[in-house]
Order: structure tokens, then sequence, then C-alpha cells
């Protein structure tokens, strides 16, 4: 199922995502980890590990530790972003790949990179560093309010609302969940409305929901799974958000399967996923 | 209301009963949501448990022949007018009231006129000398005149519990040292519907000071299982912030849907209550007519939209500072004052060209060193510094739920502005439920006079991020309406308006002055501010 890629979600989340990842690569790395081994750009990394914070200036970044190497997660911005940071009294599901940029915060650039907050609390997972000369410029949000540029963005992307011309297609959208996670945060819930906007404006025949459980390949060869219960109740909760939304009851179908999906550690962030399916 | 002098209420209440006796319990057999003209989808679920309970506690018949009222207190029933603009002395200087439509005789008018059985009307509570709301000194000051008569002592909310002596101050600590009404909420909750809400937790009582929790008649083992918590009452007024939804379709604290108000399918805020209990203001006025009025019976359309009309023509703000002089002046800030309220536009403030509470650079001046000093000046530079503070200082906010856990990382470094984020009033336009520590152990020192509650989260839900699966609480919060274990000790961001003149602050009373305020976020957060900024950011607050 890992195949089924998402094919809908396109337009301004990725917009976003290219330029951040754009400006994390024009971010200056001005420290680097010399003492440290070289890992291989290209090498995927799945691993779990408390988080770590630096308290650099402009705005925090986020690290994590793996093998006594530190890398590098992403910088704090806002709900905007496609990169959410992790929780320090939790442990994080690390997913990424080494990259070839330069360091930043002293860390090695995992990018792509998805983070998971795993929910049990571990307060161990207490770590802020100092700056220690490392600096984050550049990035499009400080620590301080919204600078207009985004208020501005935000409301550009409000405007764009697609406009479904016939011939219909069936369309399909996948929501992707952090482990053992049911909440849907705004990039998911946009997901969310997005199928609502198409099955309505259509007048859809029909909507499959369908809902996976996740697992995960670690780079030290375990396995996880996630809990069998969330594939039903992610389900669930997007039906019913669906209906909220005006969506003809009527017209959805559910299923879900608590058998875990097969990781390799490789973009195992797929498989903890709904796929919604809008037919006309 | 310029005159000082006291005056004699004439016009007596009419309260069930005769002289200084109690009045007898109608109890279950009464329908408390029977009422004719009334839609019933503004009844909230809980409520139909919460008029059994209300109906069941006995009123103190009598009227307010003896009663004094001020000019700092408008009393139900009296027929007074509200004037068009208002202003009232609180200890930081003035409060302006500011009522839309123009004067507005009470008499009659369902916010002014008790409609219950207990003598209170929606004013009792909702002073406009008191921002709308009402603070401990004034509860305080009632008391002393009235002899603790007035129907704002109420047993069935105005007293820790009901089954206590009533004539006791002791039986009133609560409200009058800390503002604290009785919130009587049925346990196990109940959605909208009524049907049973299966909760995350067990709710458990490990002290209950008031004994209302344990009372065998009022709580959580009585016939009518019912958990009761003690909060402040929210400011009535500038509701053309509070009502409206930022979002367009989703709470961002939840993942899900933002409510419907049941009778329009429009969405709301969910941002009036402490616990997003109610949805509009129509169920909240419902909800408060059965429970804090004692009104056997709800309120009719007629009464409801009467209330609500008012409740969206007041706009309240701090007009007058004791050392900075008028706030309202050409040329000043431009979020100060109650015309700025009417005239300000709703939306997000967390935003650089549009700070929440406005611009106040021309106060940034140095001040006047020159002999004599100019303290309205130099008060003015401080409370722009106040401002700064509060909009630009940043600190790590940490193991917050409702900000921490969804998305934004934890900790997160920002400034206060993030979370007191909607344009001039400084809630969460999120909806704005969080829990920022003041009522869950630790983040919270124990506090002697409030229930304790130890909520154990099921293995199979998700824990309270930060505080995991046992929790103690002096008020679960949000959770006493859904029963999910997340949102244990979770509440609303208020408005931040009128400030000055409604001590003491949070929904438990908890900082009895704005320093105290300021010293708890301080410590919640190991902000580390120093005595200038904390000095800079209460007098910043007292012009709210």
């Amino acid at each position: 199922m890992k195949n089924h890629r998402m094919i809908s979600i396109r337009g301004s989340l990725g917009v976003i995502a290219s330029v951040l990842l754009a400006l994390f690569a024009a971010l200056p790395a001005h420290a680097s980890d010399k003492s440290a081994k070289t890992i291989a750009p290209g090498k995927r990394l799945s691993f779990v590990s408390c988080p770590i914070v630096r308290d650099t200036e402009m705005v925090p970044c986020w690290l994590a530790e793996y093998e006594g190497e530190l890398y590098y997660l992403g910088i704090q911005l806002d709900l905007q972003s496609e990169f959410f940071p992790p929780q320090l009294k939790h442990e994080a599901l690390v997913e990424g790949v080494v990259s070839d940029k330069p360091r930043i915060c002293g860390g090695i650039v995992l990018e792509p990179v998805k983070v998971s907050s795993l929910p049990e609390i571990n307060l161990s997972c207490n770590t802020i560093l100092p700056a220690e000369g490392y600096k984050i410029e550049n990035a499009r949000r400080g620590t301080g309010p919204d600078p207009d540029t985004l208020s501005a963005r935000n409301q550009a992307r409000a405007r764009q609302v697609e406009q479904y011309k016939p011939p219909y297609t069936q369309r399909t959208y996948t929501v992707y969940f952090d482990f053992d996670s049911t909440y849907m945060p705004s990039r998911s819930t946009r997901v969310v409305t997005e199928v609502m906007r198409y099955a309505t404006a259509i007048d859809a025949k029909h909507i499959q929901i369908t809902g996976y459980r996740g697992s995960a390949l670690l780079t030290n060869g375990k396995k996880m799974v996630e809990k069998a219960s969330l594939p039903e109740i992610r389900v669930k909760n997007i039906e019913s958000a669906l209906v909220d939304l005006g969506v003809k009851p009527s017209i959805i179908s559910t299923k879900w399967s608590d058998k875990p999906e097969k990781p390799d550690g490789i973009d195992d962030f797929e498989t903890r996923r709904v796929v919604i399916v809008v037919t006309p | 209301m310029s005159s000082a002098k006291t005056r004699k209420i004439s016009r007596s209440i009419l309260v069930a009963g005769g002289a200084a006796i109690l009045v007898g319990a109608i109890a279950a057999a009464v329908n408390p949501l029977h009422a004719s003209n009334r839609s019933d989808s503004s009844v909230s679920g809980h409520v139909p448990a919460q008029g059994r309970q209300a109906q069941s506690v006995p009123t103190r018949a009598g009227n307010t022949d003896d009663y004094e009222t001020t000019d700092q207190w408008f009393t139900p029933g009296s027929g007074q007018v509200l004037p068009q603009f208002s202003q009232y002395a609180n200890p930081a200087g003035k409060v302006e009231i500011l009522n839309a439509n123009g004067p507005l005789p009470t008499e009659g008018h369902p916010f002014f006129t008790p409609l219950g059985s207990n003598g209170r009307a929606c004013v009792t509570c909702h002073q406009p000398s008191d921002s709308m709301s009402i603070s401990a000194a004034t509860a305080r000051a009632r008391w002393e005149a009235t002899q603790g008569k007035d129907p704002l002592f109420a047993a069935v909310d105005g007293s820790n519990c009901p089954s206590l002596p009533q004539d006791d101050p002791k039986s009133h600590s609560l409200l009058l040292d800390h503002g604290l009404f009785r919130i009587f909420l049925p346990w196990p909750p109940k959605r909208p519907d009524g049907t049973r809400i299966e909760p995350e937790f067990t709710l458990e009582v490990v002290e209950d000071p008031t004994g209302c929790n344990t009372d065998p008649k009022y709580g959580l083992k009585s016939d009518n299982p019912m958990v009761s918590v003690y909060r402040r009452p929210k400011v009535v007024g500038n509701m053309k912030y509070i009502e409206p939804h930022y979002a367009q379709y989703f709470n961002l604290k939840t993942g899900e849907p933002l409510a419907k108000d049941p009778e329009t399918g429009n969405r709301v805020s969910m941002n009036l209550m402490a616990d997003a209990r109610n949805l509009t203001l129509k169920s909240q006025a419902f909800e408060a007519a059965v429970t804090h009025l004692q009104r056997n019976g709800g309120l009719t359309e007629d009464e409801l939209s009467k209330i609500v009309a008012f409740e969206r023509q007041i706009y309240v703000a701090q007009g007058e500072h004791s050392v900075a002089g008028p706030l309202v002046v050409p040329g000043g800030p431009n979020g100060l004052g109650a015309l700025a309220m009417l005239n300000g536009q709703y939306g997000l403030g967390n935003i650089v060209s549009n700070p929440v509470f406005g611009f106040f650079d021309m106060w940034r001046a140095e001040p006047n060193t020159t002999s004599p000093r100019d303290e309205a000046a130099e008060m003015r530079a401080s409370i722009a510094r106040g401002a700064d503070v509060f909009f630009f200082r940043p600190f790590w906010i940490s193991d917050t739920t409702g900000l921490n856990n969804i998305g934004l990382g934890n900790p997160l470094k920002r400034s206060c502005a993030t979370c007191h984020n909607a344009s001039m009033t400084g809630h969460d336009v999120a909806p704005g439920w969080i829990d920022v520590g003041t009522q869950n152990l630790p983040t919270v020192q124990r506090l002697s006079h409030l229930p304790l509650f130890k909520l154990t989260c099921r293995d199979d839900v998700e824990p309270h991020p930060y505080l995991g699966r046992v929790i103690y609480t002096h008020d679960p919060g949000r959770a006493l309406i859904t029963g999910r274990c997340i949102e244990i000790g979770a509440i609303n961001l208020q408005q931040m308006r009128g400030l000055a003149g409604r001590a003491p602050y949070f929904s438990n009373g908890l900082a009895r002055d704005l320093r105290e305020l300021v010293d708890f976020y301080d410590r919640r957060f190991n902000i580390g501010y120093t005595e200038q900024e904390k000095q800079d950011l209460v007098n910043f607050l007292s012009v709210l």
C-alpha cells in the first residue's frame, strides 16, 4: 500500500515545503563538529531518541542524537510549517535522509525528515542546549509576533480554493499521522477540508475511507507497531469530520485494518495513514 | 452614575416565600427546563441535571428594601438607567462601560431583573463597576453592606456549599476571599443531546474543604451526581471579539471541527466559557438562569433575545489611569478605552502590523527628567514598555497542553501574545483552552481552600502529554465536559479588558492582583523578568 502515494495534495503545501527547504539549505552553518564520523549522504535513518532543543538566536532549532551523532531536524516556526518540532518530555521517532548540506545548529541535516512525538512521557528528555555560537538567520518567523508576510501568505492561501471543472475524476487523498497519534494538525485538517470541497462540488457518489495501522523499521533493526485501535479511531474521526462539514453520510464507506503494514525503513511514515478516495 | 451618594432601594425583589426563612425545595418533581416560547436546541445536555440540583437548593426569602445601593453597585430590579457611557472607579483608575445602543432603562429588562427564585439577576455578578464581572473586594463590601443577605450570596453557588450554614461568612469564603462561585456539573459528563459520556478517567475526591463534592445531597455520590468546582465570572462585554470563530472549520486544539450553534448551524468560537460547555450567548444565559438564578423553567425566547442583544452592545475597557491620566486622548494609543473596543476589528492580533492592543509608540518617549518629575509621563512610558514585554519579550513556554502539543514543539520560545492573540481582547482565537498550569499540580501549588481531585486515565487512551495518567487537579476544566484525559486542567483563556476592576485573576482566582498574575507566569515559565519588566507589565495590564 505504500505505493499509493498522495496524488492530490498539491499546490500551497508543496510550495511552502519547497520554500522552507530552500531556506533551511540557505542557513549558514556557523560551526561544524569536526570530530563526528562521516555519515554518507542519502543514508536513511530511523531511530527513537530524546529530542534536543538549542536556544539559538532568532528561533530555536531542534536536534536529535543517534549513536553519538547529532542530527538537525528543523527550526521552530508555526503551524503553517511543514516541520512540526517534537517535544521535550517525550521521545521522538525520527525518520529521515542524511543530506549533504552543511551542518545546521551543529547537526547533520536530515532532509526530508519526519518526526513523531511519542505519546508516553519520558522525563529524561529534557535537554536544552545553549546557542554555543550557532545562529538561525533568515527564518520566516522569529520568537515574536507574525511578520506581515506570514499574514499575507495565509490570506493568499485562503483564497486558493480550487475550482473544479468536469470531467470529474476519482481523486485519492491521504492523511498521514504521527506515530501512535490520532491528532490531526492543521496540515491534516486541510486535507479533510479539501475532500469535503471536492466531494460536495462534484456531488460525489461515493467516498471510501480506509485506515491503516502503521509500523516502522528502525535502523537498529527493531520494529515498532502502532496500537491496534488507532486505524478505526482515525477513520471514524475523519468520517465524523466530513459529515460535520456537510458531506452526506450515505455516500461514505469506511474500513480499517488492525494488521500492521510491513515496514522497510524507507518512508515508513506512509504506513500510518488514512486514504480517502472520492468517486464522482 | 456620577454621584457618590448612596440611596435606599425601595423596590422589592420577587423571591419565593416571605420573610427571612428558607423556602423549601421544589426539587425533582419540577421540570426545570419547561418554558414557553423556547427552543430546546438552545439547552445543553448538562443543564437538566444542573436544574434539578438548583431547584433542590433552598433560597433565602426576603427583599432588598433594606439593602443600600451605591454608584458602584447595580441592584437587580432597581430600574436604574444604564447610561450610554459611564465610568466607574477601580484601584487603577476608571473603567469605561459603553452601551452602544444608548441609555438603557433597565426596568423589566431581563439582564437586570431577578428572573429566578433567589433574587439575583445577571447584573448581580456582572456589575458595570467591576468591568462586567465582579471582584472579590466588591463581594466583601456587599457582605458588609447587607450582612450577607444580598442575593449575591445565594446558597446555590454563592456559598462554598448549600449545605453549610448560610449566615456564617466562612460558608462563603471562596466568594469573599477569592471571588469564586460554585460551578456544579453532572458527572459523568453529558453530550449536548443529554446522553452520557464515558470518561477516559476516574475521578476521586482527595480533599474537599467545602464539603460539596462529598455532600450526600449535592455531591458526587448523591442521587444527582454532581462535581463542584469554583470559578470566577467572566466579563460580559466586547462580545464582537469573543463570539466569532477565527478558523474556518477546525479547532486547532483538537483537530476536530469547531462546534456549531445548534439553532443556526453556524460554527462558533467555543470561547465563551471557561470550559466551552455552552456554545452561544443564548445557551449560556439559559444555563445561568437555571443555575445561578435558580429559575424554574429556563427563559423565554423574548428574555433570551433581550439578554443576548444587551450583551452584544456592551463594550468594556479601562479609560483612565490614576497616575497616567486619561487613556483616551488625541494622539494616544489607538487600542485603549471602550470606544476603541466599539470601533476595533476582530482578528488575529499577534501580527507586527496589528498588535493585540494597538500601538503605544507615542508613550515610549523617555520620561521628563527635569524637576518636578512628570509622573504621568513616566507611567505612560512604563505602560509602553509593558506593551513591548507583552508583545515581544520571548520566553520558553513549556508543558502547556493546547499549545506545545499541537505541533509547535515543547518548549516553544515565544511571547505572551502567542496565546493572548485576539485583537483588542487578548484571548486565544484558536479556541483557547489550554492547561497553563493554574489548576493542575505540581505547576500550581496545592491550594488548601479548593477541592483536590485525583484523576486516573485509562491505559488505552492518550495520556495528558505532560502529567501522564495520574493527575491531581483543583479543576479538571474542559475535561469535565469531554471526559478526555488530554484536556484535564485545560481552561479557556479569557479576555484581558477591564482587568483593574475585577481582581482576582485566573478562572480559580489564583492571583490576587496583577502583580501576582505576572509573578505566576514568571515562576511557571521561569521567565526571569526583571523587576522593571514586572512593574511595566503590571502597569500595562492595568490600562486594558
